[in-house]
């Protein structure tokens, strides 16, 4: 297996003790775990793949087809990489969850000027882990598209945002899918900019 | 108040056919006079509240108790007249009891989303909206969809000086799109009512 696509040093970084008494929820968000000059070449890769239209009551953006399929090797290659035995070894040892190998979830949003992403908690079937990677280069705040985390009252709910993330590229974030889970994009103002990511889900074992 | 072309007896015909084969029924220019003076009151007004709630939706709800704008409080109590009732009755032959009367603002950043949660959602109602809001463009966001789980059914656009009528099934749920930043300070402004049908006349 090409392991050059991460960068397992940093990844070796994330204390698991760190991250399951991080507030509002079980969460991290770290730079540079993968490898930048294959990101670049996925970014490329991405910029020519079809995504469609998504719009509901919670949200708005485009998509692409889960990459389970994926006729496109690169984006293949990463896939495999992600949801390999010793990436997957590594969420577990940082999560203390027991997750799948081989299978998971996996496609890119592109959020365009005005598109978003509602409060939701992302619990469906046995998903166990949601993550984000982060592909928009020379991102601001007031480009809009940030992850907001919310803090629960003590009915379940979410009450407000205690935490924005910015987007950054290389950026790894991830977070137990749990019903304090609770998250939002907030919506993209750029006129210029695309915020594009590539998410997916792990699985409990 | 009601603009006197809907109150002749061959327009009343026409507005009962249409609801009836429609079940809902929108009717422009629905005030003769005063809308722009009770817009101007609501504009005015400090006792709007936010209401949010991140599973649910994001709206400023007038506190009518804490109101005593002569103009707004005039208005509210015109959409729970005998005249104004009687006018609806007439249109989609039911008899009707006000249930509720609110007057609402969404603005940028503002939403609605489809919930079981929604008040009245488990029973029919005759929904009415009375529209005084700023000049709308599709792309803000802001329209408010009628659906079912298999389908949608109805698109509404805010429409300044519009009454809607719309009988709501119980398995009919609604939103309102989230609204952009490309709305800027506009305002969806509008008299949300519900009324609960008595009975059917014959």
């Amino acid at each position: 297996m090409n392991k050059s696509w991460i960068n397992y040093s940093t990844l070796a970084t994330i204390s698991s003790k760190e991250y399951l008494s991080s507030k509002p929820f079980e969460h991290y968000s770290i730079i540079g775990v993968f490898n930048e000059d294959k990101l670049k070449e996925l970014v490329k890769e991405l910029e020519a793949y079809e995504y469609y239209i998504e719009d509901h009551d919670l949200y708005q953006f485009k998509r692409t087809h889960d990459f389970k399929n994926t006729n496109n090797s690169l984006i293949k290659e990463f896939r495999e990489i992600l949801f390999s035995d010793s990436f997957v070894r590594e969420m577990e040892r940082i999560t203390g969850l027991n997750l799948l190998r081989d299978k998971g979830d996996l496609h890119s949003l592109k959020l365009d000027q005005t598109h978003y992403l509602l409060c939701h908690d992302d619990q469906v079937q046995d998903r166990a882990v949601a993550f984000i990677i982060n592909l928009s280069q020379d991102w601001n705040e007031e480009d809009g598209g940030i992850l907001e985390l919310f803090e629960s009252d003590s009915s379940g709910n979410p009450r407000s945002i205690a935490k924005k993330i910015i987007p950054e590229f290389n950026q790894f974030n991830f977070f137990t899918v749990s019903s304090k889970s609770f998250h939002q994009i907030s919506e993209v103002v750029s006129e210029s900019k695309s915020r594009v990511s590539i998410s997916g889900w792990f699985y409990r074992k | 108040m009601i603009n006197k072309a809907y109150l002749g007896d061959e327009l009343k015909k026409e507005m009962q056919d249409f609801f009836n084969e429609n079940v809902f029924l929108q009717l422009n220019e629905f005030l003769d006079k005063e809308h722009n003076t009770f817009r101007k009151a609501l504009l005015t007004s400090t006792n709007f509240k936010k209401v949010y709630n991140p599973l649910l939706e994001s709206k400023s709800v007038l506190n009518l108790k804490e109101e005593f704008s002569i103009n707004i409080l005039r208005f509210v109590e015109y959409f729970k007249s005998k005249e104004f009732i009687a006018f609806l009755e007439d249109v989609v032959e039911f008899s009707l009891q006000v249930r509720d009367v609110s007057i609402v603002f969404y603005e940028q950043k503002d939403f609605k989303l489809l919930s079981d949660l929604d008040t009245g959602a488990q029973e029919d109602y005759l929904e009415i909206i009375y529209d005084l809001s700023d000049e709308w463009d599709e792309s803000y966001g802001g329209i408010q969809t009628y659906t079912t789980k298999e389908e949608e059914i109805l698109h509404l656009e805010p429409q300044y000086n519009t009454l809607t009528i719309l009988y709501k099934p119980e398995e009919v749920m609604k939103y309102l799109k989230y609204i952009n930043s490309r709305s800027k300070d506009k305002k969806i402004l509008r008299v949300e009512m519900k009324f609960d049908i008595v009975e059917v006349e014959n």
